[in-house]
């Protein structure tokens, strides 16, 4: 755990370094580079955050699939050593400068407010759990993370509440305090592929099949776009 | 770490993506930035789920993905068929539906 700070703050300026890399260099093949760099730092940042899959989606969709189409078309335009892109003239870069820093400010200032907000809630839950039996609010809990992973209870039985109490124990028998290091170890597990994978093919299964419309008018789209028109003669 | 690092290196990465949209006239470099800026909100869905427990977030990045990407493939066809026509990629240059 002690570690969390250190490396955020390896990744979190990894990122930054790179983010600013993009926008720096005049040659887009390094920009492109440097974006692969800042994607690299996120997913470090995501295991961080124990969103496993996602960190690998990310280095597998991100670093992989579309850094690969840029520097192809990069490459394809042969973009390398371009005259074009002189940076704007002074006035529109020093007021796009100073917006940006504005709107930096801004969302620090949100950032640090929302997660006030969020620490003064988490104080209040954590205050109510006492000594004795598990609570009401417990076991609803329990029943929500239930429906969520589609977990039955006997899956919890046997295999997270060995992790907090003793195995001869149930569910209905776990002190309170046993019972919220259970939803704890439960929700740090949140990121594992298998509960990602439950909750995208239930909650979200229509938003999902969705997903593979917009995929496929993209793929109809890109073909319509790039496809050359033929000339009448065919030699 | 609280949730304010996460938020707030979440707000400085889109920062940097929305100032190099307005600085860069290279339009593949604008493109990056944008992927940026949905890194960027990437991290803040990511940074809000943990604090939740919540696992919501963490399927939307899945989407938020899934859609850069088809965007991505559309906008570099795009590209490369105004570089086809134009010669060019710098956005300054190509303003023919400029009113």
């Amino acid at each position: 755990m002690d570690a969390e700070p250190i490396l955020f703050i390896v990744f979190g300026a990894l990122a930054l370094i790179g983010a600013v890399a993009v926008i720096g260099f005049k040659n887009p093949v390094y920009s492109a580079i440097a974006l692969i760099g800042t994607f690299f730092a996120q997913a470090g940042l995501f295991v961080l955050l124990g969103a496993h899959f996602v960190a690998a989606v990310q280095v597998i969709v991100y670093a992989g699939a579309i850094m690969v189409l840029f520097l192809f078309v990069i490459m394809l335009l042969n973009l390398g050593s371009v005259r074009a892109d002189q940076p704007k003239a002074g006035i529109a870069k020093g007021a796009a400068i100073v917006l940006g820093i504005i709107f930096a400010l801004e969302g620090v200032y949100i950032a640090v407010n929302v997660s006030k907000g969020t620490a003064v809630a988490q104080v209040k839950q954590e205050s109510t759990v006492g000594g004795g039996a598990i609570t009401e609010a417990q076991l609803e809990e329990i029943g929500e993370i239930e429906a969520t992973y589609q977990l039955t209870r006997d899956e919890i039985n046997t295999e997270y509440v060995p992790q907090v109490a003793t195995a001869d124990k149930t569910l209905e028998s776990l002190t309170a305090v046993e019972a919220q290091t259970l939803i704890q170890t439960i929700q740090q597990e949140m990121g594992k592929t298998e509960r990602i994978g439950t909750v995208l093919f239930s909650k979200f299964l229509l938003p999902f099949e969705v997903t593979s419309l917009i995929l496929l008018a993209a793929l109809i789209g890109v073909i319509a776009l790039v496809k050359r028109e033929e000339p009448k003669e065919v030699s | 770490m609280g949730l304010e690092w996460y938020l707030g290196l979440s707000a400085l990465l889109f920062t940097v993506g929305v100032v190099g949209v307005l600085i860069r006239r290279n339009a593949i470099i604008i493109f990056m930035c944008i992927e940026l800026m949905l890194n960027a909100a990437n991290l803040a869905f990511v940074a809000i789920s943990r604090e939740l427990g919540d696992p919501s977030g963490q399927v939307f990045v899945f989407f938020v993905m899934t859609v850069a990407a088809a965007e991505v493939a559309i906008g570099l066809a795009i590209i490369v068929s105004v570089f086809k026509h134009r010669e060019t990629v710098n956005v300054d240059e190509v303003d023919s539906l400029k009113g």
